[in-house]
């Protein structure tokens, strides 16, 4: 008697234990490992096409009640999605690894580089005008400003006369002043965007550097930089303002005598 | 008859739904609202809604004639509102806050999408903002809409751009640090500013694509590509090599980009995909740029320089067609998709100043949503 009461007894635990669950949390983790790998773009992997296929079938088990196969459908499922999203990854960074380079990233405030401005010895005090944007230098009255066409930093014959006779000047400064430089600026007028106008900023700049090094300035006594549409002489925003006379005015680059620093 | 023919015109089906009017028809017209309250709090809600809808053009906030009346009640635990179309409850929602401005938000974002269908939640987003407002450009947070601007990053020179991460909790931008335009990221949670120790060159455009990962410009000095920073890896790593390569997006599906290049002379709009490939978009006109990526990628809504002004269009990336949304209105700039694809930030001088104004992708309105005493250059939604 009573090893038939504990053997219904085991029986009764055995089935119970054995009792069929539906395989629903399997099924929810393969479709969230799919949609990770779709996010990350992965979606044409065969890996990615294989976890959906078995997905699919996962499914449709789970609605015919075959729990047992819908179960190791969707354990498959979700071992080619995250080998789909493994080699997608692994794509990615390889693609990505040529010209990569490591930064190290510090936790600082915006910083802004105050210039000491150097004594400028053999210059006529009546030549300096005034101070650069952000008294990064100083302006000459000698030091004419070149001027551009509208989206360009070609040099026209009249301009490269005028950087020729800067250059003249520049190199009796920098030869009587070792602590000061040259900083060449590029701005642009106010048509066109932001980021744009920083580019051709920077290609003015480097366009009248590359020809002062033609004419004899050393290379390494010239500094430049780009303002874009920042810093206009004079503001024309359009379409308020339609005044090309003004425009061609801003399209410059400008000559700073700054500290080499 | 023409009564009958005019509510014809007006009302529209779909789904079982009833809505005011078809928004997607030229031929709309704004839908006229009256709040009617009896307590003063009810009062003070429905101006913050009326100011709400105020901007956008789907509405006309009237004191008589309205084609939809609704009837603002305070209720021991917030606010109930019972909206009448034709004289018929057209419905009625109960708001339980004290809090006025999120009741009105809410009940904003619920009105729109009674009257026209449309599923939105701009009322209360964030708003980061560059605006020269203490005299040099730098970044402001506030909300949709509000008077109230926060300075959330402050420059020692200027800012010529920014981005905020997805989250919303991090600003990436440039600054100019007295000799190179460096990037900065801002941690608006815990309040740190990073920076990568990148010394040489200029770095533009920033463009946050995940909370961690941004595509921007970088000229280390024979001009522009595009770089992708991943904060975590802390790497930096070359993504293009056309020299003039100015901004760039990353598309939702994170496996193509858009870039701004002036690579072929004026800038132009590029989809480059990982694979290489590399085409300009068949744009009209000679100078394209500020793109921006519709949430769902489907759309670029872009600037089009045109004579002396820019204008706004949008991109079909499916048709692979153009069409003005926003023209002839000072010069309209730096374009930007709310989170739910339905409207549209941007930069205008119409006034005079720059400020920022929101129409719909529709094109269906301009109307003004933020005017300080100074320029507002750039708003971005979170």
């Amino acid at each position: 008697m009573m090893v038939k009461f504990l053997s219904a007894f085991v029986l009764t635990v055995l089935a119970l234990g054995c009792a069929k669950k539906i395989p629903q949390d399997e099924i929810n983790a393969a479709r969230e490992a799919l949609e990770r790998a779709k996010n990350i773009g992965a979606t044409e992997l065969e890996e990615y096409k294989v976890a959906e296929n078995y997905l699919k079938q996962a499914e449709q088990h789970l609605e015919e009640k075959k729990y047992d196969d819908a179960r190791t459908k969707a354990l498959i499922s979700k071992e080619f999605a995250e080998l789909a999203i493994k080699k997608w990854n692994e794509l990615t960074k390889k693609s990505l690894e040529e010209g990569s380079k490591k930064v190290e990233i510090i936790e600082t405030e915006p910083e802004f580089r105050t210039t000491n401005l150097p004594k400028l010895k053999g210059i006529n005090q009546d030549d300096i005008i005034g101070t650069s944007a952000f008294g990064r230098g100083y302006r000459l009255r000698s030091l004419q400003n070149v001027y551009f066409d509208f989206d360009s930093f070609s040099i026209s014959e009249e301009m490269k006369e005028i950087i020729r006779k800067n250059a003249d000047i520049i190199k009796r400064i920098l030869d009587e002043n070792p602590e000061a430089a040259l900083l060449v600026e590029g701005h642009c007028d106010e048509r066109g965007t932001n980021e744009y106008n920083l580019e051709l900023g920077w290609k003015r700049a480097q366009t009248v550097k590359n020809f002062l090094v033609l004419f004899g300035v050393p290379e390494n006594r010239i500094q430049t930089v780009s303002y874009g549409e920042e810093f206009p002489e004079e503001s024309c925003n359009p379409p308020v303002c339609q005044d090309e006379n003004k425009w061609s005015k801003n399209r410059r680059s400008v000559f700073v005598i700054t500290s080499k620093d | 008859m023409v009564c009958f023919l005019f509510i014809l015109f007006l009302v529209r089906q779909e789904k079982g739904n009833l809505y005011v009017i078809d928004i997607s028809s030229p031929k709309y017209k704004p839908v006229k609202v009256q709040f009617i309250t009896n307590d003063n709090q009810s009062l003070e809600v429905s101006k913050l809604i009326s100011r709400n809808l105020g901007v956008i053009g789907y509405f006309d906030v009237v004191k008589e004639g309205a084609d939809v009346s609704v009837e603002t009640v305070k209720t021991p635990s917030g606010f109930k509102f019972t909206g009448y179309f034709s004289g018929e409850e057209f419905f009625k929602v109960e708001l339980k806050s004290d809090d006025f401005k999120a009741v009105a938000d809410t009940f904003s974002n619920y009105i729109i999408k009674k009257i026209s269908g449309l599923e939105t939640d701009i009322f209360g987003r964030k708003v980061f903002i560059l605006s020269n407002l203490d005299g040099k450009k730098e970044i402001y947070q506030t909300s949709f809409i509000s008077d109230t601007f926060e300075k959330v990053v402050s420059a020692k020179s200027f800012i010529p751009n920014f981005s905020v991460s997805p989250s919303g909790n991090k600003i990436a931008y440039t600054h100019y640090d007295g000799r190179n335009y460096r990037l900065y990221i801002a941690d608006l949670s815990s309040k740190k500013i990073f920076s990568p120790v990148v010394r040489d060159g200029m770095f533009i455009s920033p463009s946050f694509f995940s909370d961690d990962r941004i595509v921007l410009a970088w000229n280390s000095g024979s001009g522009s590509n595009i770089y992708l920073f991943d904060i975590v890896a802390r790497s930096l790593s070359k993504i293009t090599s056309g020299n003039a390569d100015v901004s760039a997006k990353v598309m939702p599906d994170g496996k193509r980009l858009i870039v701004v290049s002036g690579k072929g002379g004026l800038p132009q709009i590029y989809l480059k995909d990982l694979n290489g490939k590399d085409e300009r978009l068949p744009l009209s006109g000679r100078y394209n740029s500020s793109p921006d990526i519709s949430p769902d990628g489907k759309r670029i809504a872009f600037t089009k320089l045109e004579g002396s002004r820019f204008n706004i269009y949008i991109y079909d990336l499916e048709t692979k067609t153009e069409k003005p949304l926003v023209v002839d209105f000072g010069s309209s700039e730096n374009p930007s998709w709310s989170r739910d694809g339905n409207f549209i930030l941007f930069a205008s001088n119409r006034d005079g100043d720059y400020d920022i104004y929101i129409t719909d992708r529709f094109g269906n309105f301009i109307r003004k949503v933020f005017d300080t005493a100074k320029d507002e250059f750039q708003a971005v939604f979170r």
